[in-house]
């Protein structure tokens, strides 16, 4: 078994409106930054051992869980450690 | 006849009494049950999720809920045709398990938002909607956070139950409160046995309360089950 | 955090405390004795007054101060719980942080009596809108009070939310919450052995010195340096936390319950034991960490969140731990009472605390000096009005006055189904039977106070009382948090002082007893103090069939004004939006008009002769007309002629007034009850026509909807 970190990034589809993102947009430029685009969206960090494919399992967590395939796209850092 | 209805609790769940008053006013006989005591799930004759905080709504609203072996039991018997209806985050734990089409994700306003709203009745021929007329307007309040519906590839729009509409029942984008296709309020599955909606009946049951429009929802309900 | 540090206690203090002990405490010892002797914990400033000045008895108290919160009887075999605390130092620095634990600590309280809590109500005072850093105290304390209260089940169904500049750099976070008891649990244990049971989250390092932050003041270093002081809620925990205690209340498992809040797991235990004769030893390995290598003292003043210490038979405790597991509540059995009068504590195998009981909670009253104020307020007023018109759409539109929806729509104020007046009226109303109501309301005239503190006290009072009588109920009894500034500032500590004894004087004249109360001091920083601030939280008595709402109901209706007006212009809206604040008399509270007045407006309701009521206060008649126009979408004809002059009876806040909307069948009978004028009716236009003496405003209602519902 060996062991490895994950930093999985969950964000929302193209097209489905990023309501958390503009919320955050605004706010930035009413504090005076030049701001263009905000995207929102959840960070997970995850420890975890497995035997073979640590990439199969990090999909299947995306996939089971931390994502929703309607609306979310995902993506992620693999290490090991 | 004695109708009973099962009303999952799971961690965060915080409207399941208000439910179990509703269901024993409308005249059928409640059971709350405790996520980990599922298999008193099958005793039922019908399921109510309520609504609230499960999980306190990490990940994403009702996805962790969602994936518990209550859940899996609920999905179960819904296969089997149980009606199972899902008020608020009980939609959203329809959704995330697949029992219902599509997602529910942050309302356009990323704010929460509690507020009483008219809806229009576009389908009365659910086990659900049988004692409201077709085009009805009614009263119900919504409280959420993540309400808006995001259909998935393919959506039937004859899944549409109820709309956010005016006091006139038109479905305008001012009457949508949280930017949700079609202004979707609830949908019903293909079978039609499962239903959820964003809005709250069990909180319009009673008129010294704010309304009772609700009310009629369960007892739709409990003459369905008694027919 | 390495060697622990005295913050709170003078050189005086110290050497009382060596001398009591008759030897040095050790560093433990000297941490937990420095939590107990804060401000926040032991009131040592403000004590001798709240004793002096409150009148606590009443009928239908069955439990008085000195506990957990306070506990009222409103019908036969009906107990509601009530208590308010404030966390203004903590949601300065970190408002959604402190809001939101803000809201857990005084629902742990509520629970801590026996009591399911039903609802939560929140008074806020934040700085200028056109600062940057009020926006950043709004944003974060409605985001934290809503995230908590809404995933905890317990809704927020009202308060008021006020603004001022002496609020800039210290924002006041006041929250009241309301409890029903069925069977009361004491806070207080008189049984020797007794398992001490400690369940929650686990400890951290959380907090640490929040009761000496929450009794300092702020400068710029502590808004940066003091955010480790700062607690982070989980509200999940917090909601399973409710339901496992009220299973274990239902099967009268608990001898005695706290909650662990200021001074953590020391304040908790000290408490228990202090005033029920025995002591505690406390196996400090015991409790569930988060964090490691904390060093003992750190786990005994920690302020984690959501923690409970339970104390029950050893014969019960399978039973609470079954209970406990069944909602996945960590647990831990950390102690137990003992008969002696004394705190020990065990940790790695040694007694690293002995100390007697009454060295942590009797702590002698620190007295300051105190030194009026001048009086730089100017009484002679005499200005040059603006159009009428001009002044109601400002004062409508002034963030004191407007619509607060946008606020309370982020609360869920419908969970639990008792919320039968909703939001934006003059109280709330919940359903406790279907024959019995609880009326809340929490008001502050700070405004007032800022030029006569004791008047502006006596006036949050007078205001309470009018918002119950207003939604028809029967005042019963009142919780308070004062709020004030560096009692080392003898100005600060004489409007302390006069706030007490503005409180104690009304609540006497209106016999309606305090149960409970909170002291927040030290509201102050370089820049500026806080006006004193009394925050009076009053529940009455509703019978469910006769309630009422501001809100205009019919056409063709009579408007009929019950009080007489003065020209007390002083601390209004109306010199506020004309730049003239501190100028003009206080509006003054006179008992004997506002009782008859109140007894008279209830007796109509009761009798079915009004359809709806609003009291007067903040905007005047005027504002108070406009409000039910607004509300009811009707258009109103109103004109009086008055001996003073138009715009100062317009906006005049004298107290003890309401409006009425009564048919006109029931006109007669209710200017005989309550000796008040007809003012005018309501119209089926849709203008708002107001006419006194040579002043008119004549306006469409929509305009002042448009000022009246603006938006954040």
């Amino acid at each position: 078994m060996s062991r490895y970190k994950a930093m999985i990034y969950i964000t929302l589809k193209e097209g489905i409106l990023d309501a958390e993102g503009e919320t955050v947009k605004k706010a930035l430029i009413s504090l005076g930054f030049d701001v263009s685009e905000v995207k929102s969206g959840k960070m997970y960090i995850i420890e975890f051992k497995c035997d073979k494919d640590p990439e199969e399992v990090v999909e299947r967590m995306c996939r089971h869980l931390l994502a929703n395939p309607v609306v979310n796209n995902y993506k992620y850092e693999l290490e090991e450690l | 006849m004695v109708v009973i209805i099962g009303i999952p609790v799971y961690p965060g769940t915080n409207c399941d009494v208000d439910v179990y008053k509703a269901v024993k006013l409308a005249g059928a006989s409640p059971k709350r049950i405790w996520y980990k005591d599922y298999k008193e799930m099958r005793k039922v004759d019908a399921i109510v999720i309520p609504g609230g905080f499960s999980y306190a709504d990490y990940i994403r609203a009702g996805a962790i809920a969602a994936r518990t072996k209550m859940t899996e039991t609920i999905k179960e018997l819904a296969e089997d045709g149980m009606p199972v209806l899902g008020i608020c985050n009980g939609f959203q734990v329809l959704v995330e398990s697949g029992m219902l089409p599509g997602a529910l994700t942050v309302n356009k306003s990323a704010r929460f938002i509690c507020r009483w709203v008219y809806l229009k009745v576009a389908r009365n021929d659910t086990p659900f909607t049988q004692l409201y007329d077709e085009g009805e307007v009614i009263r119900m309040p919504i409280a959420h956070m993540e309400g808006r519906y995001i259909p998935s590839r393919g959506f039937n729009k004859r899944l549409i139950v109820l709309q956010y509409a005016d006091s006139c029942g038109n479905v305008t984008e001012d009457a949508n409160p949280n930017g949700s296709y079609m202004n979707i309020a609830g949908i019903i599955s293909a079978r039609e046995n499962v239903l959820g909606l964003m809005p709250h009946p069990e909180r319009a049951s009673e008129d010294s309360l704010g309304g009772s429009d609700g009310l009629r929802m369960f007892k739709s309900l409990i003459e369905y089950l008694r027919r | 955090m390495r060697e622990y540090i005295v913050r709170n206690l003078t050189d005086d203090e110290k050497s009382k405390i060596i001398k009591k002990l008759g030897r040095n405490p050790n560093d433990v010892e000297w941490a937990m004795i420095d939590v107990m002797w804060s401000e926040h914990v032991s009131y040592k400033s403000s004590r001798s007054f709240i004793r002096r000045f409150l009148r606590s008895s009443g009928r239908h108290v069955v439990v008085g101060p000195g506990q957990d919160a306070g506990i009222i009887r409103i019908a036969d075999d009906i107990y509601i719980a009530f208590k308010i605390e404030s966390h203004n130092h903590p949601s300065a620095v970190d408002p959604y942080g402190g809001s939101s634990t803000g809201i857990g600590g005084i629902v742990r309280d509520i629970l801590s009596m026996g009591a399911q809590p039903i609802a939560l109500l929140d008074s806020l005072h934040f700085g200028d809108l056109d600062k940057r850093r009020t926006w950043f105290h709004i944003l974060g304390v409605v985001k934290g009070i809503s995230d908590y209260g809404n995933r905890i089940g317990v809704p927020t169904v009202g308060g008021e939310t006020k603004f001022s500049s002496c609020y800039n750099e210290n924002p006041l976070v006041n929250v009241a919450c309301i409890g029903i008891v069925n069977r009361i649990v004491p806070s207080v244990l008189n049984k020797p052995d007794s398992a001490l049971v400690l369940y929650g989250n686990r400890t951290g390092r959380d907090g640490i010195h929040g009761v000496s932050f929450a009794s300092e003041t702020l400068d710029e270093e502590s808004i940066e340096e003091d955010r480790s002081a700062v607690q982070i809620g989980d509200p999940l925990t917090e909601k399973l936390l409710i339901d496992a205690s009220l299973e274990i209340f239902s099967r009268g498992l608990a001898y005695a319950l706290k909650d662990l809040g200021g001074g953590g797991l020391t304040c908790a235990v000290s408490e228990m034991v202090g005033k029920g004769g025995v002591g505690a030893v406390i196996e400090l390995d015991r409790v569930p960490l988060r964090e490691e290598n904390m060093r003992p003292y750190e786990i005994l003043i920690s302020e984690s969140q959501e923690r409970m210490l339970l104390a029950t038979s050893y014969d019960s405790l399978e039973e609470v731990i079954s209970i406990l597991n069944k909602y996945d509540i960590q647990w831990a059995v950390i102690g137990r009472s003992i008969p002696e009068r004394k705190i020990i504590v065990k940790y790695k195998g040694k007694k690293i605390v002995d100390l007697p009981v009454e060295i942590l909670v009797n702590v002698p009253i620190q007295r300051h000096p105190t030194k009026p104020r001048t009086k730089d307020f100017h009484k002679d007023l005499k200005f040059e009005p603006p159009s009428l018109e001009e002044s109601l759409v400002k004062v409508l539109r002034n963030p004191n006055v407007s619509s607060k929806e946008w606020i309370y729509e982020q609360y869920d104020y419908e969970v639990q189904t008792r919320t039968i007046i909703k939001p934006g009226a003059d109280a709330t109303v919940l359903k406790i039977t279907s024959k019995v109501g609880v009326a809340a309301t929490l008001d502050s005239c700070a405004d007032y106070a800022s030029i006569d503190p004791y008047e502006g006290a006596k006036g949050a009072v007078a205001e309470a009382y009018r918002n119950i009588t207003a939604v028809g109920g029967e005042p019963l009894a009142i919780v308070d948090n004062i709020n004030a500034g560096d009692p080392n500032n003898p100005i600060s500590y004489w409007e302390f002082r006069e706030t007490v004894r503005g409180l104690g004087n009304a609540a006497r004249a209106f016999s309606v007893p305090v149960v409970g109360g909170n002291v927040s001091l030290y509201n102050e920083s370089p820049s500026g103090k806080i006006w004193p601030t009394l925050v009076v939280c009053m529940l009455g008595k509703v019978n469910i069939k006769h309630i009422m709402t501001p809100s205009l109901k019919k056409t063709n209706s009579i408007l009929v004004l019950v009080g007489d007006t003065y020209n007390e212009l002083g601390g209004s809206e109306y010199l506020k939006i004309l730049g003239l604040h501190g100028y003009g008399s206080v509006p003054r509270v006179r008992y004997k008009k506002e009782k008859t007045n109140s007894k008279n407006v209830l007796r109509c309701i009761r009798k079915g002769m009004v359809l709806s009521v609003h009291d007067v206060s903040d905007g005047g008649i005027i504002t108070a007309v406009a409000e039910m126009a607004i509300m009811g979408k009707k258009g109103i004809e109103v004109e009086i002629r008055s001996n003073l002059r138009g715009d100062i009876f317009a906006f005049s806040e004298s107290h003890a007034r309401y409006i009425l909307e009564v048919p006109e069948e029931h006109v007669e009978d209710v200017l005989k009850i309550t000796r008040g004028i007809v003012i005018g009716r309501t119209s089926s236009s849709s203008s708002f026509y107001f006419e006194v003496n040579d002043f008119c405003v004549d306006l469409p209602i929509r305009r002042l909807e448009e000022a009246y519902a603006i938006r954040w």
